[in-house]
């Protein structure tokens, strides 16, 4: 068992680690995440019948696993709203979480698509750090994510196009403040 | 003034490709050490639920077996009853019967009524549990565990190392699956996971040498190659010999035998000719704190005379000289303890004075391998400020580990 885990780390480790930070974009709870991923894959290998590539089944437990964590953190984001009685007003809670040293380090640009990629859909983001972030290809992609061929186009295209908005908005935003 | 830049779809997938590589500062050991603790944490869940069940499932079975007896019987005994009137002692026992059932029925009804509401409460309490252990996910994500439980499916082997200062001795554990391997070929198959630089420990003496396990009889012979640079100094020798009873320790054998290439007997620098090892010899656990190098449990020696007491009450000493940190906090202290047969309880006091979890569980970790060198196999800790901390439920007996300090195997299964 254990020499999978090492194998397994050596393999894909970096890129699943990367894809589980883009995801979550908080340090410490990819590293939480990346262990639940271990944990999955270890108790699943038996079971791994080889019908997609190693990669593409860690990838997607991996996908699993981040879904697994927005949905818990919806609910508790829910109950905290309806505690509060914020409702509609929820969406103005500020999102604190850490820029991390590798972000904080790059120009404005690469900051600045760091907080637009949040903006993107789950799908969308998934589809664009499987596909720019990391390079992968738009089959591997479809099978990590479970989509058809087709449904990672247009997701990827939608994406693009929302980040470009989001990347103006952004730019228009800082335009107006420095002109005040 | 900023001219507004618009943004193509050429450079949005330039920024998107120049994204920066974010790394997982955890490093592979560490990985490793925090799946297996869930992972044993999750383990010994499932298997309770599953005892619990079958528990369940058990007494339900007896339960519903006596109620279909009586539902069975019951018309019978009251038709011998219409029937027969010429005996009243016979009625009298008769009505005794049946109030007896009767309050049998009732009691049974309230068994199945609580069994019922125990099944309930246990299904809600192993939610609470599986919730709690996906809570915990979070929670106790920094938390390292250093021990390797005992698991039927796997098989562990032992590979032991001096410290820097040639003191004593680091044990690492690796883990396989059962049906994979044999003890013997994982202990001979340990060379491609070793990596003592990474570990901050002095090189693995026993590389050449092929180890052949003999579990019935409790021997293992060691056999060395007839070129292999035995230790000459005394302190090369004592690691050497420390090492070997350490891992082998944990696999019930009582002897070591040595030989070099099938002949009996190895030439050490002051013990010439020597033919095997015996294995008993007490050790305690503290914890090796490298400068380059995870911080792993070190396996040192006490005197055959040292009782438990006076072992635990050892753990609370730091060795500077040696990087070698106690595992008792200072303002912690250990009080009473208490033994019964193979259980071993002890009370803490200042128990509101550990500085974190990570400091609880190190301890407790430490004194469970101590408490097995001294033959316990489970410990009961009293007055810890927490019900819990990493995989160990702290109001139940805690099974003492397997080995220390799990490793993973980085080559694949001979």
């Amino acid at each position: 068992m254990d020499s999978v885990f090492q194998d397994l780390y050596e393999k894909y480790h970096k890129d699943l680690f990367q894809f589980i930070f883009y995801m979550v974009k908080n340090r410490e709870q990819a590293e939480d995440l990346v262990q639940e991923v271990y944990i999955k894959v270890m108790n699943s290998y038996d079971r791994f019948k080889g019908d997609s590539s190693e990669k593409t089944w860690m990838f997607s437990i991996a996908r699993h696993v981040t879904i697994d964590f927005f949905r818990k953190q919806k609910r508790k984001r829910n109950r905290i709203m309806e505690f509060f009685d914020w409702g509609e007003h929820g969406h103005f809670i500020q999102d604190d979480q850490p820029i991390p040293e590798e972000i904080a380090l790059q120009n404005e640009e690469i900051q600045k698509m760091y907080h637009c990629l949040e903006r993107c859909t789950t799908d969308q983001k998934s589809v664009i750090i499987l596909r720019y972030i990391q390079s992968m290809s738009i089959q591997e992609t479809a099978d990590i994510l479970g989509m058809s061929v087709s449904k990672v186009k247009t997701t990827q295209h939608r994406g693009m196009k929302a980040l470009q908005t989001y990347m103006n908005e952004e730019d228009e935003e800082g335009i107006k403040s420095e002109t005040k | 003034m900023k001219r507004n830049k618009y943004h193509s779809n050429d450079s949005i997938k330039d920024l998107l490709k120049n994204m920066p590589d974010v790394e997982d500062r955890q490093s592979s050991e560490d990985l490793y050490r925090k799946i297996s603790a869930k992972r044993n944490k999750e383990l010994q869940r499932q298997s309770k639920r599953k005892k619990l069940a079958t528990g369940w499932g058990v007494g339900m079975a007896s339960v519903a077996a006596i109620i279909i007896f009586l539902i069975a019987a019951l018309p019978s005994m009251q038709q011998e009853q219409a029937y027969d009137t010429s005996s009243s002692d016979e009625s009298v026992e008769l009505s005794n019967d049946q109030a007896e059932s009767k309050d049998g029925d009732q009691k049974e009804n309230e068994i199945d009524r609580s069994s019922d509401a125990n099944t309930q409460e246990e299904s809600s309490s192993s939610e609470k549990a599986e919730s709690s252990f996906h809570d915990s996910m979070t929670t106790e994500s920094s938390l390292i565990s250093r021990v390797v439980t005992n698991n039927e499916n796997e098989l562990h082997a032992i590979a032991a190392f001096g410290d820097f200062q040639g003191q004593y001795v680091v044990p690492v554990t690796f883990s396989v699956l059962k049906e994979s391997n044999t003890m013997e070929q994982l202990y001979n198959s340990l060379e491609g996971s070793l990596d003592e630089d990474e570990w901050g420990v002095r090189a693995y003496q026993f590389s050449s040498v092929s180890f052949d396990i003999n579990k019935e009889e409790g021997v293992v012979v060691v056999n060395f190659p007839e070129d292999y640079d035995f230790p000459e100094s005394s302190t090369q020798e004592n690691i050497f010999i420390m090492s070997l009873k350490v891992m082998f320790g944990p696999l019930d054998v009582n002897t070591i035998k040595l030989e070099t290439e099938g002949e009996s007997g190895v030439n050490l620098g002051n013990n010439t000719g020597l033919e095997e090892i015996n294995i008993s010899k007490r050790s305690i656990y503290k914890l090796y704190t490298p400068q380059n190098g995870p911080q792993l449990f070190i396996s040192i020696p006490v005197n055959q005379g040292t009782t438990i007491a006076e072992a635990l009450n050892e753990l609370k000493v730091d060795e500077p000289a040696f990087t070698i940190e106690g595992t008792i906090p200072k303002a912690v202290d250990i009080g009473d303890i208490t033994t019964n047969g193979e259980l071993l309880e002890v009370n803490i006091n200042g128990g509101d004075n550990f500085d974190g979890d990570q400091q609880m569980l190190t301890m407790i970790e430490s004194i469970l391998i101590t408490a097995k060198q001294f033959g316990f196999t489970q410990v009961k800790f009293n007055h810890l400020p927490k019900d819990e901390v990493g995989m160990y439920d702290l109001n139940k007996t805690i099974s003492v580990p397997y080995s220390v300090n799990p490793m993973p195997l980085q080559q694949s299964a001979p």
